[in-house]
C-alpha cells in the first residue's frame, strides 16, 4: 500500500513542479528592469504619487519572488494553487512577498522617513529650493530600492564588525527555489562566513540565521587581520547548504601591534610605553567639533 | 642640536556647496565663515611670519572642493555681500551697545575686524585666496598638499577604479591651481586602504599621514613606534599622528580650546538677538551663529557665561603655545633616549579648528611658530618632506587600515544612520567603470554627459554626507544632496546607454555642479589605468 501512496505522491509532485515552472515562466519581468529604473527617476512632481513611486521601485527591483499572492492566484486558473501550497511553496515565499509590500515603506534611500508621502515632499522642497530659475528642468529623484543585480557585499567596519548588504534577483531566487522545491519550506536563510586566513582553502567560520525580510546585516566576528568572505544561501535539513550569492573578499584591520618582527628593525619601545590608543580619537569635520566631542 | 622634530599639518576642507539660485543658504555659509574666521586669519599670520623671515614650516592641505569654491567667482561675490551684511550688523551693534563698558569695546573689535577682513579680501588678496598660499610655498614657508577629489572615504569604496579616480582627480585639481604635483597627500579622515598606494605612487606623491595606530599596528612591528615613518611596499613614506599633540589641542574637555578665558562658540548674537534686528545677517531668518560673540567659555558645565576679555585670551594663547612646546621638548627628550633616532611628532589638525571653532587658534599657532623660531628649543619644526633629509633610510612595513574617526576605524561613516548609501554608491561606481569602458570613444554630447556623470558620482562620494548623517546637525541637507547626485548620475547613465542624452538637462547640470571643469570620465576606466601603469 505505502508503495502506491509514495508513487502517487511523487507523480503529484512532478506534475506540480512542471506546472509551477510553466506558470512562473510567463510573466517575463527581467528585461524590463533596467528601463523601469531609469524611467522611475525624474518623474515630474505632479506625476509622482508616493505609492506609485514605491510600486515602480518594487517592479524595478525584481528580487521579490513573482509568485502571485493569494488573491491573485484565485483568479489564475493555470496555477494549481491548492496543490502547490500543500507540498511546498513555503510560507516564507509568501512572507517575502508580503514583506515586499512593507519594504517600499522603508526605502533605503530615506533612512529617517517613515511615511512615503514625506519622501516626495522632501525631494521637491530640496529641488525647488535650488533650481527655480531653470523651470524647464524639473528634478525629482527617488533612488531605486533594488538594482536588479545579484550582489553580496561585505564591508570591514573595524577589527570586530562586518557590514553586509545584498540583493537577490527574482531570477536567481526562482532558479534556486525550483531546484530545491521539495524542502524549500524547511530551509532557512543563512549568511555563511568563511575564513580564508587559516590556509588550505576556506574554513567555515560561522552561520548567521537571518530573516527573509532583510537585505543587510551587521556581523560581530572579532577576527582582526583575518581575511574573510561570505555566502548568502539557505540551510536545509541535514546541514545541506545551498548558496545563492558569494561575496567579495575582505581583510579586517589590526587591533594590536604586530607579532612579526623584522630582524633588521627590532622594536625599541615596549608596547606598554605607548599611550592608551583606544581612547576617544579625534573627530574630523569642520562642521562639527565641540558638538561631537561633547556628545 | 635638536632632540626631535615637530611637524604641524593643517587640513582645510569643506564640501562643495554652491546653490545657484539660493543666494544665501545656511550651508553656503560654511565657506564664508571659514574664510572670515580661519583662512584669512591664517594667511595673515603666516604672511606676517614670512615678512619677519621666521620659517613657519607648516604643511597645509587644501582639499579640491575648497580650492574650486575659493576660485569660483559667484561664491566670491556672494562672500563679499555676506561680509557687507556682517559689517552692517557690527555697525548697528556699536550703536546699540554705546556706553556699555563691557560690550562696546567688543562690538568695536568685531567691526574693525570685519572691515579689515573685507579690505584684505578685496584689496590685498584681490578675492584670490589661492595665490597667497602659492607665494608662501614658493618662498619656503609652507608646504602645500591636497586630498581626494571630493574628500571621499576611500576604504569604504568598492572598486579600485573609483579610488584611483578620486585620488587622481584630486591631484589634477591641485596641479591646475598650483602648477605642480603636491609632495604629500591628505587621506580624507586619515582613512587608509592599501588600494590608494599605487595611484599615489604613480602620481608622484612622496608621503601621507595616518592615525597613530595605523603606523603602530603595521606589519612587521615598527621599530620606532609612531615616532618615525615607515615605508610602504610601494615606497611611500607614512607618518603617524602624535597622540599627545592631538589631545592637547583637539580634546574639548582637556584641550586648550576649552580654557575658561577663550571665546565661547555657542553664545552668538545669531541666537541672542531678535530676528528682525539681525535681518540679512541671517540666512532666510534661520538662527545660525553669525560670528559676533561676546562671552567666554567661563565654565564648560555651566550655562552662565562671563564677558569675553580679548586681552586675557591673548595672554592665554601665549601661555598655551609655551605649554605645547614644553611637552614636545619633554617628549623628544624621553623618546630620544629610548630610540637611537630623534623622534618626529606629527600634529595634524583640521584647519577650521583654528579660528572658526577655536577663535584664538590662529594666534596660538602664530605664537607657537614664533617661539619655536626665536627661542632655543629641543624640537625643531620641519615639513614632512624634509624628514628624509635627516633620515633617508626608513623601515619597510605595511600600514594598518585605520582612520582618525571615533574609535579609530570606519564606524562614523558606516553605521545605522548612513549605511544605506553604500548600496547606491557601489552600484554607481561599477556602473561608471563599465560606462567608461563601453563608451571610451564617446564624443560630443555623450562625452559631455559622461563627464558630468563622473562629477555627479564624485559629489555623491564625499565623506561629508555620511558624516553629517551621523552627527545629525543638518541631516536632511546631507540626505538631499546624496540622493540628488546619485539621482542625477543614474539619469545621465541611462540616457547615455539609451543613446538619448537630453541636452537641456545636461546643460542644466553642467551649470549647477561646476566642480572639476577639466575632468575626463575615462579616469574611471580600468583599461586606461592599466595602460598607464605599464607605461
Amino acid at each position: 500500500m505505502w508503495i502506491f501512496a509514495t508513487a502517487i505522491a511523487i507523480i503529484v509532485l512532478v506534475l506540480a513542479l512542471l506546472r509551477f515552472r510553466k506558470s512562473t515562466d510567463v510573466p517575463a519581468q527581467g528585461p524590463q528592469t533596467h528601463m523601469e529604473i531609469s524611467t522611475g527617476i525624474g518623474i515630474p512632481p505632479e506625476e509622482l504619487d508616493a505609492s506609485q513611486a514605491g510600486q515602480a521601485d518594487r517592479q524595478a527591483g525584481v528580487a521579490l519572488p513573482r509568485i502571485p499572492p493569494p488573491t491573485e492566484r484565485a483568479g489564475d486558473g493555470s496555477l494549481a494553487s491548492t496543490n502547490l501550497r500543500k507540498i511546498d511553496l513555503p510560507k516564507e515565499v509568501e512572507l517575502v512577498w508580503e514583506a515586499g509590500g512593507l519594504i517600499e515603506f522603508q526605502p533605503g534611500a530615506w533612512a529617517v522617513a517613515k511615511d512615503p508621502s514625506e519622501h516626495s515632499q522632501e525631494h521637491m522642497s530640496d529641488e525647488s529650493g535650488q533650481e527655480p530659475s531653470h523651470p524647464t528642468v524639473e528634478e525629482t529623484y527617488t533612488l531605486p530600492q533594488r538594482y536588479g543585480i545579484d550582489r553580496l557585499v561585505l564591508m570591514a567596519r573595524d577589527p570586530n564588525w562586518i557590514y553586509a548588504y545584498w540583493e537577490v534577483t527574482h531570477e536567481k531566487y526562482r532558479q534556486k527555489c525550483e531546484k530545491h522545491l521539495r524542502n524549500w519550506g524547511l530551509s532557512r536563510p543563512v549568511l555563511r562566513i568563511y575564513n580564508l586566513t587559516l590556509g588550505q582553502g576556506r574554513h567555515k567560520e560561522m552561520d548567521i540565521f537571518i530573516s527573509d525580510n532583510t537585505d543587510n546585516w551587521y556581523i560581530n566576528i572579532s577576527r582582526p587581520r583575518h581575511t574573510l568572505m561570505a555566502e548568502l544561501g539557505r540551510l536545509f535539513p541535514e546541514d545541506v547548504f545551498v548558496s545563492l550569492l558569494a561575496s567579495n573578499i575582505i581583510t579586517l584591520p589590526a587591533d594590536a601591534v604586530s607579532d612579526r618582527i623584522c630582524p633588521e628593525w627590532p622594536p625599541m619601545g615596549r608596547p606598554e610605553q605607548y599611550p592608551q590608543l583606544s581612547a576617544k580619537i579625534g573627530t574630523s569635520s569642520p562642521m562639527t567639533w565641540r558638538q561631537d566631542t561633547d556628545g | 642640536m635638536a632632540k626631535g622634530f615637530l611637524s604641524i599639518v593643517l587640513h582645510a576642507h569643506l564640501p562643495f556647496v554652491k546653490h545657484l539660485d539660493a543666494e544665501d543658504c545656511l550651508e553656503q555659509r560654511w565657506l564664508f565663515q571659514a574664510i572670515t574666521e580661519t583662512y584669512i586669519p591664517l594667511l595673515n599670520k603666516l604672511l606676517k611670519l614670512a615678512e619677519d623671515s621666521l620659517p613657519g614650516k607648516i604643511t597645509i592641505s587644501l582639499s579640491p572642493p575648497l580650492l574650486e569654491m575659493l576660485a569660483d567667482s559667484l561664491l566670491q561675490e556672494r562672500y563679499m555681500k555676506h561680509l557687507e551684511h556682517l559689517i552692517e550688523l557690527a555697525e548697528k551693534e556699536t550703536v546699540r551697545l554705546r556706553g556699555d563698558i563691557n560690550l562696546e569695546p567688543l562690538a568695536r573689535m568685531y567691526l574693525n575686524r570685519f572691515k579689515q577682513t573685507y579690505s584684505d579680501y578685496v584689496d590685498r588678496f584681490k578675492r584670490n585666496l589661492i595665490q597667497p598660499w602659492a607665494t608662501l610655498e614658493s618662498e619656503g614657508y609652507v608646504e602645500l598638499s591636497t586630498s581626494a577629489a571630493t574628500h571621499a572615504y576611500l576604504p569604504l569604496m568598492l572598486t579600485k577604479e573609483s579610488i584611483r579616480a578620486q585620488v587622481r582627480t584630486g591631484i589634477n585639481t591641485f596641479r591646475r591651481h598650483f602648477g605642480h604635483t603636491p609632495r604629500g597627500f591628505w587621506l580624507p579622515e586619515c582613512a587608509y586602504t592599501p588600494d590608494v598606494e599605487q595611484v599615489l605612487k604613480q602620481e608622484g606623491v612622496e608621503y601621507f599621514v595616518m592615525e597613530t595606530h595605523g603606523v603602530l599596528f603595521s606589519t612587521p612591528r615598527p621599530r620606532f613606534g609612531y615616532h618615525a615613518p615607515v615605508v610602504t611596499p610601494t615606497g611611500l613614506l607614512v607618518f603617524a599622528r602624535d597622540p599627545d599633540c592631538s589631545k592637547q589641542v583637539w580634546s574639548a574637555d582637556e584641550g586648550y580650546p576649552g580654557d575658561p578665558w577663550y571665546r565661547e562658540y555657542y553664545r552668538d548674537v545669531g541666537y541672542d538677538l531678535p530676528l528682525d534686528y539681525l535681518g540679512e545677517a541671517l540666512p532666510n531668518n534661520t538662527r545660525v551663529p553669525i560670528g559676533i560673540k561676546y562671552y567666554r567659555v567661563t565654565d564648560r558645565r555651566s550655562e552662565y557665561k562671563d564677558f569675553y576679555r580679548p586681552d586675557v585670551a591673548r595672554h592665554r594663547a601665549w601661555e598655551h603655545a609655551g605649554n605645547f612646546i614644553f611637552w614636545r621638548n619633554k617628549e623628544a627628550e624621553f623618546w630620544k633616549d629610548v630610540y637611537d633616532r630623534r623622534p618626529v611628532m606629527v600634529a595634524p589638525y583640521d584647519a577650521e579648528l583654528f579660528g572658526h571653532w577655536w577663535y584664538e587658534g590662529p594666534l596660538f599657532l602664530d605664537n607657537l611658530l614664533r617661539r619655536m623660531a626665536q627661542e632655543k628649543q629641543h624640537v625643531k619644526p620641519i615639513t614632512l618632506s624634509q624628514y628624509r633629509e635627516y633620515y633617508p633610510v626608513n623601515q619597510p612595513a605595511e600600514p594598518s587600515v585605520s582612520s582618525w574617526g571615533y574609535k579609530g576605524y570606519h564606524e562614523v561613516w558606516l553605521e545605522q544612520s548612513n549605511h544605506w548609501i553604500y548600496r547606491h554608491l557601489h552600484h554607481c561606481e561599477m556602473s561608471m567603470a563599465q560606462l567608461s569602458e563601453d563608451f571610451k570613444h564617446a564624443t560630443g554630447l555623450a562625452e559631455r554627459a559622461l563627464n558630468q556623470a563622473a562629477r555627479e558620482l564624485m559629489l555623491a562620494q564625499a565623506s561629508d554626507w555620511p558624516f553629517i548623517m551621523k552627527s545629525g546637525t543638518v541631516h536632511q541637507y546631507a540626505v538631499n544632496r546624496f540622493v540628488t547626485h546619485i539621482g542625477r548620475f543614474l539619469k545621465l547613465a541611462s540616457q547615455v546607454e539609451a543613446g538619448a542624452v537630453d541636452p537641456g538637462f545636461l546643460k542644466h547640470l553642467e551649470h549647477t555642479d561646476t566642480i572639476f571643469p577639466d575632468i575626463d570620465f575615462r579616469i574611471f576606466a580600468a583599461s586606461t589605468q592599466d595602460a598607464e601603469k605599464v607605461s
